[in-house]
């Protein structure tokens, strides 16, 4: 898909020249060229992604990724294609991240239905103990982050800082426990 | 525009310095050329003086084949990495990848062709390896200058494959310097010509590859904001 439509080669040596310009320091015109491009990015962008809210955010990446790769434009050459490629890249690194993100999420959503139906106050006394069980062989850091997150109900900034780790650290060791716990839940309903 | 987004563009103008634009591909690619050229012809002289004369064995046309494989694999390889350097130089990057699986083909049948008349292990001489490692560092060596050139604008230009990038530019150095050894080489072992001569560039390269990536990372520059 074209970054731009008809009078691109115009429009494209117009951004060409302010991006020359730009690159000898002139923040005028590179404030004038990302106000201009930003509009096309959008439009680039939300063609790739189809979601209009991630969107903005990549189209923000294109444009700190342009920045950083402002020395490579060479003038006089065409704008149109070093703008699309960079655009490009920085729209499939972002498919790339979503759909990690969203394996990652759907693990623990997964794990997280497990705690949920095992919970100590339904009525549901077998996968109650079952679920303790499974929980007392975890390795004990791992252990304390899914106690404090699921059983304490704790936010997991309050987790982090009762466990005395950095937030992320402790998503990473809940993370492994239900990753841990799902494997032992479901080894044990095979067992029983 | 959203005000996130608005904002930004305010933060990434306000202040902005002048860059050092990169140099034109072609100039870049004038140099390491011109430098890897030097290079060869002073190598195929000295070798004149410094190596030990054999008769010249008959190795039919593999030499011949082995100097197109290796124009081949020199011209791909260093429009590969200049390519791959810039944005929207992705054409001049995937004719470098053409050439090189086109190098990589004529190489193959070098190869096929050197150990399919190699006598056996038999040939083998005591200063084999000695002459085999003599022969491959008479390429490398050298090699290194435009291998370095080519890393430091690689530096400059940061590309998103930079591992790659370095490794293919390792291979374009050693392929612009391997020609006096493939001629000049009166050594009478096909194993030895196809290890130190034929495959050097690639082979070379790996090694080379593993040296110029501590180079790359200390010569690239500090992410900016």
């Amino acid at each position: 898909m074209p970054l731009v439509g008809g009078g691109a080669s115009e429009r494209e040596r117009a951004w060409g020249a302010l991006m020359a310009a730009a690159q000898d320091g002139d923040a005028a015109a590179y404030e004038t060229l990302l106000r201009e491009i930003a509009p096309a990015l959008r439009v680039f962008v939300r063609a790739r992604l189809r979601e209009p809210v991630a969107s903005e955010d990549v189209v923000q990446n294109v444009l700190l990724s342009l920045h950083r790769a402002r020395h490579t434009y060479q003038p006089p050459r065409p704008f149109g294609p070093w703008l699309r490629a960079i655009a490009r890249n920085a729209a499939a690194d972002a498919l790339r991240a979503r759909t990690r993100r969203a394996e990652r999420e759907t693990a623990l959503v997964d794990v997280e239905r497990i705690a949920d139906e095992s919970e100590p106050s339904r009525a549901d006394a077998p996968l109650s103990a079952r679920m303790a069980r499974a929980l007392a062989e975890l390795p004990p850091a791992h252990r304390e982050a899914v106690e404090l997150i699921h059983v304490r109900e704790l936010s997991v900034a309050e987790a982090a800082a009762q466990a005395g780790v950095s937030v992320s650290a402790l998503k990473v060791r809940a993370h492994r426990g239900y990753k841990a716990l799902r494997k032992l839940l479901a080894g044990g309903e095979r067992n029983d | 525009m959203t005000e996130r987004t608005d904002a930004l563009i305010a933060e990434l103008a306000r202040g902005l310095p002048k860059v050092e634009r990169l140099p034109e591909l072609r100039r870049v690619a004038a140099i390491v050329v011109g430098v890897g050229l030097g290079l060869a012809a002073i190598n195929s002289v000295a070798g004149v003086f410094v190596k030990e004369h054999f008769p010249k064995p008959d190795f039919g046309a593999v030499d011949e084949w082995t100097l197109l494989a290796h124009a081949l694999l020199a011209g791909g390889a260093l429009a590969f990495a200049l390519g791959a350097c810039v944005p929207g130089r992705e054409p001049l990057a995937r004719g470098g990848a053409w050439t090189i699986a086109l190098a990589l083909v004529v190489l193959a049948g070098v190869g096929m062709a050197r150990i399919g008349a190699w006598p056996g292990v038999a040939s083998v001489e005591a200063t084999w390896l000695e002459r085999t490692i003599g022969c491959s560092l008479s390429c490398l060596l050298p090699g290194i200058v435009p291998a370095v050139l080519l890393t430091r604008f690689t530096a400059r230009a940061a590309p998103r494959r930079a591992a790659l990038v370095l490794g293919v530019g390792a291979v374009a150095s050693l392929a612009l310097l391997s020609a006096p050894g493939v001629i000049g080489c009166e050594y009478p072992d096909q194993l030895h010509h196809a290890l130190s001569h034929s495959f050097v560039p690639l082979l070379g390269g790996l090694v080379m590859w593993a040296a110029l990536l501590p180079l790359y990372l200390m010569l690239r520059p500090a992410p900016a904001a």
